[in-house]
């Protein structure tokens, strides 16, 4: 029988661990957003705005997790998700600001097109990441990510749906397509996170 | 499903991260499994039986 070890479990101060992981990404996401509106107000930029309350209200959503969560070692498989996430997601984010900056400097529709559809290829990486994850962690965990993310696939799309035959039934809302467009990612998002919560309660009982 | 994992982890002296980093799974599965909340796969359950060095039927046995 192997003896027991209880060193390895033990969080030290280098271990990365899921509340440290989530403090850190959370602080670096919330210093990015502040500066996003910081620079919004100075230039006047709208969309340096908008792209600063998303990146500093994701930011706050995981520092409040991060204070939340257990200081737990971080396993290998969501160690290698976030080493594939976050360059990403990076791409992802200076694809959105280029987007932001020079479409309306841009003349030519294709140009404009191109632009508009270039974020999609950082994210082929980003669904590669989830896909990855989601085979590779334990079953338990797999069973409450599929949950969730089914949970948040039909809120998020019969919310929508919804919301549009409120649109189209003459309520007297006026909302810009593209606003409603937009807003889809991240109601999917948060609408994830709050289920993810919820199934994960089904299998907890007092520790 | 009733199971002993948490007596035989407790013989050991292993907390539940232990068992879990011996398993491969997460503590919040381990933690599933010995309050019932969770019934784990085939796979796994053999896992388990075999890190105790126990039959799985002396582990696992079916609820009322």
């Amino acid at each position: 029988m192997p003896e027991p070890s209880k060193s390895s479990t033990v969080a030290t101060p280098t271990t990365l661990t899921t509340k440290r992981a989530l403090a850190r990404a959370g602080s670096v996401a919330l210093l990015a957003g502040v500066t996003c509106l910081l620079a919004g107000v100075l230039t006047d930029y709208r969309w340096l705005l908008d792209a600063g309350w998303v990146a500093a209200g994701t930011g706050a959503v995981w520092m409040l997790c991060a204070r939340f969560s257990r200081s737990e070692r971080m396993r290998a498989v969501h160690k290698r998700y976030l080493r594939e996430f976050f360059p990403a997601m990076l791409g992802y984010v200076v694809l959105i600001l280029a987007y932001g900056a020079l479409v309306p400097r841009t003349e030519s529709v294709a140009g404009r097109a191109v632009l508009a559809i270039l974020p999609l290829l950082p994210i082929v990486l980003l669904i590669r990441a989830m896909v990855r994850a989601i085979r590779d962690q334990d079953e338990l965990e797999r069973r409450i990510d599929l949950e969730a993310i089914a949970i948040a696939a039909m809120s998020t799309a019969f919310g929508f749906f919804s919301f549009g035959l409120l649109l189209s039934a003459g309520i007297g809302w006026k909302v810009a397509p593209d606003a409603v467009a937009i807003w889809v990612l991240p109601c999917l998002f948060g609408t994830f996170g709050v289920a993810k919560l919820l199934v994960s309660r089904r299998y907890r009982n007092h520790e | 499903m009733n199971n002993h994992v948490r007596e035989l982890r407790g013989a050991q002296g292993w907390s539940q991260a232990d068992l879990a980093e011996r398993l491969d799974v997460s503590r919040q599965t381990v933690n599933a499994i010995e309050t019932g909340k969770y019934d784990p796969s085939l796979p796994l359950a053999f896992k388990i039986a075999r890190l105790f060095g126990q039959p799985i039927e002396s582990i696992f046995e079916p609820g009322e």
